[in-house]
């Protein structure tokens, strides 16, 4: 209700200064001219936005331009406009468009001018023209190519991070990334016990906080081998290999939870076959989904193993519900049905595998051991384990086996090994784990060939290796369907930043280091977001990998799982915490001082008086350049409303700019 | 079509059914060609005179039903040789002396006494074995995969079944959605739907045309340093409202901006709403307390709101227990109890107890023999229907044999349904004032359970 007011108060206002404009036929047009973009570049030829802007009048005007620079017009680059622009009644500003035409030619940087020139009706103020760079295809990435990257493979891109990749190009990055020392979580945690710090769950998220915001040249001097890429496909891990802390066995036990995420962090460049084993047999998972403990059944009273672990290793961990093609689409039966890839019977079969799981680590000598290790893999103890013969996927068979009273912890082991072995090679992996990390990173919806083309790199590495993560990972995020401009276009594209990794993207690209290094202030941020990491609600993570917004995407038969937490109360919330995260602090209560985690504007405010420099910055380093004209004119309208009168203008017009950016569809969306 | 200004983008926007199967070839001409023939709905349901809602209560996770309406008496051995470890103690369970015939004894979980007082007071029946059935099915079908609902035993699939009762075909649509599709027209325009979920975006409230409305047990939230007339409130106002009313030719942006716009639309009218206190009671500050009487608030302002129907949607607690099911349900049974009870109580202090009904739902049921520390996923299972309205003290449905290897055990005590989600569904969608003419459009598959020219109400538990 108030905004159909409003809406209709402020096109009173509109046509009353129209009126006003009208009558007033002497009422003299100012014309500028500024750019949304300095650079571009033909390796990503996004264009660049040349804007005319007229205050003073309101008629349409019609505004001579012309072309320079050493780049030339129709060879190098294309444009929206020939010789004149008009700017419609009403409007305020007008685009042309400059967009870069790739060639095979090595050029130096070239430059292209766009001149406004002056004509009866207006007057000119300012610089009567502008210049843009036009960078060479064979150079490499530019800040918003290189950003745009770090948003998906990183957490953002602080400015050290972006240099390393726009000096070793998205390949060498990668390459180095995978050779990288693991910053491991749980020597985090093993750290703050020795300090005497709470070790309950927040400590989780402190720890991977601390990780990944290790900056590679850190103010006190020295280089850190950070490794990012790892710490985000851990991250996206964990909501694949779901645990949480919101059972109570968990919650207090961040130890054992952060030695499970480092597991995931071996897995992340690892084998997905130890990856799965790892998984299996680590004591939180066998806490979270019961398996720890299983016994073999006992029918005389009615006993039968446990299926919880059974099915969702298949259902969530390793196959999925349906027989997948290698570009993921579901085969079809002789009816076009699709074909389950199990059915009960198999679950019953593989829960018989998981028997006689129980606790590991040196204490524990028997499967009736009360002790709990969280740190040591579990045992698979034979006394327990059910010995019978069972059949597994594609009708492996595995023996009867005798077991002989000694409880040598081999003989349940071979199953297991044997049914992980089922699985991995079960041909739906490649494209079931395929597809749900390249909705982690890149898009809600790839495109069968694009699933494919990672399916076929986890079937072989081109070593006749299969499951190599790290080089499943670079086939994700070098792939055509990830790198190509073009695609970035197209209407179903992107997909919704995780609610949450906003936070972590902010924090990151304005570089929140507490003074203490300690992240405390970033913790119990789940009402916010309805996601905070280990806190998932269940083993199917915050949101379905096919859960469809209603509108297009779903009338279309398109996914877009993050928006399953987008409710009308995580929609303003998470907007609320930008709001202060850029005001004041990333603190959900407020925090001590040396705890503060303060965005870092110093580099921005120096262009607080240039609303277009200003903009173009944060457009850069926030979306990767992909703010829309349109929202760059709303933005800067807003920030000129900021009087310099305002003793406080400066940083205000930079934290407008941040808030209006981080809100905005662009920002959330990524592309 | 309503008058308000997001109308378009909540309810006479694309997205029926018949369109989820397009291509994306062709796909603007596709939507534009949607959003052309885009059809009123129908109308058959104005003119409602009377309130009323129904409140869905889903327990995710497969709560063990068969823990919480347990034969007793001569059928009790049976129960307990069945569930083994898993067994109640026949004397702790809590007597109930249904009005009707049920197929055996029964008696109620120790921690139920809340549903207990209710069933007493006949404002309480139960469902016994309701589940996601695709057709009437028997061991043979199960046996042969003849008619099974897709990824059966699974959390999510069957979450998906019971929240849109097509369990043979994913549709995206639930069967709440679809009934608020045909009832909405009972309600002025305004800018919160007649769907609203306290516990986060579901399934069950999803129509082709209605977009549920999500809020929290401490409902809608403001949007800080946007509505003020100081500081920079203005400016951010202005900026936001243009920053959503964009076009925007990407579809997730869109529809980033449209939920967006929607939330803060609602916001205002919402919390106007429901601002009004109520009258005291005993639904205490947890999660599901707190739930519940948020439904009451949004209850109390459904004048202000100008709604005749409303659907609600609350989701408490994790009910798979694989492990240590006894303990758990022994501490989560009677949260659910009072808290049922403590709010009936409030719709009578309100004096809308008969113009209310809450419903249990659950996944499934599980299995009724044991792992040694809990019990698997299964398929039927019991549910209870609660209000003034409701026909209570009564047990609807068959209660089925649980002895091992009978005619509906799927294997360990995993048992086919004998009363579909349809049904169950079905009579409530009637009361709710949807035609019996019109019950295909929110239960396609209802006319394999139920005849809608007969003159029976499906199952009879509402008045």
């Amino acid at each position: 209700m108030t905004y159909q007011y409003i809406l209709k108060i402020s096109r009173l206002c509109l046509l009353g200064t129209l009126l006003v404009g009208m009558s007033d036929g002497l009422a003299q047009d100012v014309i500028s001219i500024s750019t949304l973009n300095t650079d571009m570049s033909e390796r990503w030829p996004q264009p660049a936005t040349v804007v005319i802007r007229r205050s003073g009048g309101v008629k349409a005007v019609t505004v001579p331009i012309s072309f320079g620079g050493t780049a030339t017009k129709a060879v190098d680059y294309a444009s929206s406009a020939g010789s004149s622009v008009t700017i419609p009644l009403g409007a305020r500003e007008v685009w042309v468009q400059v967009r870069p035409l790739t060639d095979a030619l090595t050029e130096p940087t070239e430059t292209v001018q766009v001149q406004v020139q002056a004509a009866p009706g207006f007057t000119l103020s300012g610089s009567s023209s502008v210049s843009i760079n036009l960078l060479d295809n064979s150079g490499l990435a530019n800040d918003e190519e290189a950003t745009r990257f770090l948003i998906q493979a990183g957490f953002g891109a602080d400015p050290d991070e972006l240099a390393e990749v726009k000096l070793l190009g998205f390949e060498g990055w990668i390459n180095q990334q995978l050779t990288r020392p693991k910053g491991y979580l749980q020597p985090v945690i093993q750290a703050r016990r020795a300090a005497g710090k709470d070790i309950f769950h927040p400590a989780t998220k402190i720890a991977l906080w601390t990780q990944a915001m290790r900056r590679r040249n850190p103010p006190g001097g020295g280089t850190v081998q950070t490794d990012v890429l790892r710490q985000r496909v851990a991250y996206s891990l964990l909501q694949i290999f779901v645990i949480s802390q919101n059972v109570d066995a968990l919650s207090l036990n961040s130890e054992g939870v952060t030695n499970y995420y480092d597991r995931l962090m071996d897995g992340a460049f690892g084998n997905f076959r130890q990856l799965l084993f790892d998984v299996t047999l680590h004591p939180c998972m066998g806490v979270y989904l019961s398996h720890v403990g299983n016994r073999k059944p006992d029918l005389s009273i009615n006993r039968y193993p446990d299926e919880n672990y059974a099915r969702e290793i298949m259902q969530l961990f390793s196959i999925g519900l349906w027989e997948l093609n290698q570009d993921g689409t579901r085969k079809l039966d002789g009816n076009g049905k699709p074909i389950p890839t199990y059915t009960n019977q198999n679950i019953t079969q593989f829960a018989r595998v998981f028997t006689g799981i129980q606790y590991g680590g040196p204490g524990n000598t028997q499967f009736d051991y009360s002790g709990e290790n969280f740190l040591y893999p579990m045992k698979v103890w034979d006394q327990e384990h059910d010995m019978d013969a069972k059949t597994l996927l594609n009708g492996t068979v595995l023996p009867a086996r005798t077991y002989n009273g000694a409880n040598t912890q081999t003989l349940g082991m071979l199953d297991i090994n044997a049914a992980i072995d089922n699985l991995f090679n079960h041909p739906n992996v490649g494209p079931f784990i395929g597809r749900l990390l390249i909705q982690r990173l890149v898009t809600s919806n790839p495109s069968p060939a694009y699933i494919g083309r990672v399916s076929a790199v986890f079937a072989n590495n081109g070593s006749g290796v299969r499951g190599d993560m790290g080089a499943v990972i670079k086939a994700i995020l070098l792939d055509p369907e990830a790198r190509s401009f073009d695609k970035t276009l197209e209407p179903t594209f992107g997909k919704m930043r995780e609610p949450y990794m906003t936070l972590m993207n902010m924090a990151k690209t304005f570089n929140a280091q507490p003074q203490s290094g300690d992240y405390e202030s970033a913790t119990y941020m789940y009402e916010f977001y309805l996601q905070e990491p280990f806190q998932s609600p269940s083993v199917f993570n915050f949101y379905s990998p096919n859960y469809r917004p209603f509108g297009e995407l779903t009338a279309l038969g398109l996914f877009a799982p993050e928006f399953q937490i987008l409710t009308a109360v995580t929609a303003i919330e998470t907007q609320n915490n930008l709001l202060n995260s850029v005001e004041n602090e990333i603190s959900r209560w407020g925090s001590s001082p040396a705890n503060q985690m303060k965005l870092d504007f110093s580099q921005e405010i120096p262009l607080a008086n240039d609303p277009d420099a200003l903009i173009r910055r944060l457009a850069i380093r926030m979306t990767g350049g992909t703010l829309r004209p349109r929202s760059f004119q709303n933005i800067r309208e807003a920030v000129l409303k900021i009087p310099t009168s305002n003793a406080t203008w400066q940083i205000d017009r930079v934290k407008m700019t941040a808030y209006l950016i981080g809100a905005s569809s662009e920002f959330n969306i990524q592309k | 079509m309503k008058a308000s200004h997001n109308s378009i983008n909540r309810r006479q926007f694309l997205g029926q059914a018949s369109c989820a199967a397009v291509g994306t070839t062709s796909l603007l001409s596709t939507l534009t060609n949607m959003l052309l023939t885009n059809s009123a709905v129908a109308q058959n349901a104005a003119g409602f005179t009377d309130y009323r809602a129904m409140i869905c209560l889903f327990l995710p996770g497969g709560n063990d039903s068969f823990n919480l309406l347990v034969p007793t008496g001569a059928a009790y051995s049976e129960y307990a040789q069945v569930r083994a470890d898993l067994a109640l103690p026949q004397a702790s369970l809590l007597p109930i002396s249904p009005l009707n015939t049920a197929s055996r004894p029964l008696a109620l979980h120790p921690g139920a006494t809340g549903l207990q007082t209710l069933f007493t007071q006949q404002k309480l029946a139960f469902l016994a074995n309701v589940g996601s059935l695709v057709r009437p099915t028997t061991l043979g079908d199960f046996n042969t995969g003849n008619s099974l609902p897709y990824g059966i035993f699974s959390h999510s699939d069957q979450q998906e079944q019971w929240q849109s009762s097509i369990p043979d075909v994913r549709s995206g649509v639930g069967w709440a959605g679809r009934a608020a599709d045909l009832l909405e027209s009972a309600n002025i325009s305004s800018n919160v739907s007649m769907n609203i979920s306290i516990s986060g975006n579901n399934l069950f409230q999803v129509g082709n045309q209605i977009v549920p409305y999500t809020v929290n047990a401490s409902g809608a939230s403001a949007l800080n340093g946007y509505a003020g007339t100081g500081g920079y409130d203005p400016i951010r106002h202005s900026a936001i409202d243009n920053q959503l009313a964009q076009e925007y030719k990407n579809m997730l942006d869109k529809t980033y901006a449209r939920m967006k716009r929607n939330s803060l639309d609602a916001y205002q009218q919402f919390t106007e709403a429901t601002a009004n206190p109520l009258p005291a009671d005993n639904l205490g500050n947890g999660p599901l307390g707190s739930q519940l009487r948020q439904v009451a608030k949004i209850i109390a302002g459904r004048n202000t709101l100008g709604v005749k129907r409303q659907i609600f949607y609350v989701q408490w607690g994790g009910w798979d227990f694989h492990d240590n099911v006894v303990d758990n349900m022994a501490a989560m049974i009677p949260v659910v109890s009072d808290a049922v009870k403590a709010f009936y109580d409030l719709t009578v202090a309100m004096g809308v107890q008969n113009n209310v009904t809450l419903f249990s739902a659950s996944e499934f049921g599980r299995s009724l023999t044991s792992n040694a520390k809990g019990s698997d996923h299964a398929w039927g299972g019991n549910q209870f229907m609660v209000g003034g309205a409701v026909n209570g003290q009564k047990i609807y449905g068959t209660y089925p044999d649980l002895f091992q290897n009978n005619s509906l055990d799927t294997g360990r005590g995993r048992l086919i349904p004998t009363t579909s989600v349809d049904q169950m569904a079905a009579e409530l969608a009637i009361w709710m004032g949807v035609s019996k003419s019109d019950l295909p459009l929110v239960l396609p598959n209802i006319s394999r359970f139920y005849n809608i020219s007969g003159s029976a109400n499906p199952l009879g538990f509402m008045a």
